[in-house]
């Protein structure tokens, strides 16, 4: 990929992942940084994203790894503040709860950690994590399965 | 296709063009009738008229070396320019530094600074003056020909470059524009060395 053609995509998709990137860091700068991450890494690695068929889906979960990322590398607090205000609205769900979730999520693969994210925070279908993923459907719902096991095991 | 809500995906899929046009229609219909949905897609297309800043793009060597070839084999010109000796600034003369970008995150650089693979370094200019500055590389790669900068403490050149190795880019600073060929004797060379193991 040429820096032309590097720049046209950061043009055309810049603004997608930098959306995707506020809502999950809720820091202005932090999800600037996480865009030019997200497009630096397609520079060094063409074949990573030339190999997909649909451009939304790569940038959205390359997004979400950098974001897991940033949050994981950061100091805990940050973490769990950032984490606790992603937490969708609508889920209304108390501050111990919310800490909760964090932790949780704090203590999971990167894999399990932005699935986590896809299900319950972004509350994606099973088809759309698998296009995510490039896995099959069912094989989603194994892992959800398995997700679902493991965070029960860790609030019990 | 029913939607139960739009997800953020879908809505950068539709930005993106790649959504049939029924689920286009479906979903605008769910959008328009959904306080949550239409909320989120009029953010979407908020943050779509956004003007990004610029992406510290790295820039091969490639067109540069093709200037050279403009500039009648400007290699064997600069030649002609002293060999770079260890700095010792006076002060007020002219000072060429830079920045790495090292996966997306910015820092100063510094003498012999090591680099990894893939890093981007952005040139800048400290001058009390207007002057006219060029840059080439160690093998006379010529990275910014004559080119006027402002007084500035701190003038970012518009240009980043990637390196494949270890080299020391030389900057000349003149009064006045110049050939790379021929620099008038009262110019000022200022350097930086990045490493690369």
């Amino acid at each position: 990929m040429t820096p032309r053609e590097l720049d046209k995509l950061y043009r055309e998709h810049g603004h997608c992942v930098l959306r995707r990137a506020r809502r999950l860091l809720k820091n202005d700068q932090d999800a600037r940084d996480v865009v030019q991450d997200v497009f630096l890494a397609i520079f060094r690695e063409p074949e990573r994203f030339e190999a997909k068929s649909s451009v939304a889906t790569y940038l959205y979960a390359a997004a979400t790894h950098a974001c897991l990322n940033r949050l994981r590398d950061g100091k805990t607090r940050t973490r769990l503040v950032a984490i606790e205000a992603s937490v969708p609205r609508h889920m209304n769900a108390r501050g111990e709860t919310r800490a909760l979730a964090a932790e949780i999520l704090a203590g999971l693969s990167d894999e399990e950690a932005a699935l986590a994210v896809y299900l319950f925070c972004d509350e994606l279908t099973h088809d759309e994590v698998a296009g995510l993923l490039g896995c099959s459907r069912r094989h989603v719902g194994d892992l959800a399965t398995r997700l679902r096991r493991r965070i029960m095991e860790r609030v019990a | 296709m029913i939607f139960l809500h739009v997800s953020e995906l879908s809505i950068d899929r539709l930005l993106a063009g790649e959504l049939p046009a029924g689920d286009v229609a479906a979903m605008r219909d769910h959008a328009a009738a959904c306080d949550r949905c239409g909320l989120l897609l009029a953010d979407a297309l908020a943050a779509k008229r956004e003007v990004l800043p610029r992406l510290p793009l790295p820039r091969s060597r490639a067109p540069y070396i093709a200037a050279i070839g403009a500039l009648a084999a400007a290699g064997v010109l600069v030649a002609s320019w002293p060999h770079p000796q260890p700095t010792v600034r006076t002060k007020g003369t002219p000072v060429l530094g830079f920045y790495v970008s090292h996966e997306g995150r910015v820092r100063l650089g510094h003498a012999h600074e090591a680099l990894d693979r893939g890093d981007a370094i952005e040139l800048y200019t400290t001058s009390e003056a207007p002057k006219w500055v060029a840059v080439v590389g160690a093998d006379h790669t010529v990275y910014l020909p004559p080119t006027v900068v402002p007084a500035s403490r701190e003038h970012l050149l518009p240009m980043s470059i990637v390196l494949d190795g270890s080299d020391t880019l030389t900057a000349m600073f003149c009064d006045e524009r110049f050939e790379l060929a021929a620099p008038p004797s009262d110019c000022t060379l200022d350097h930086v060395t990045v490493v690369m193991p």
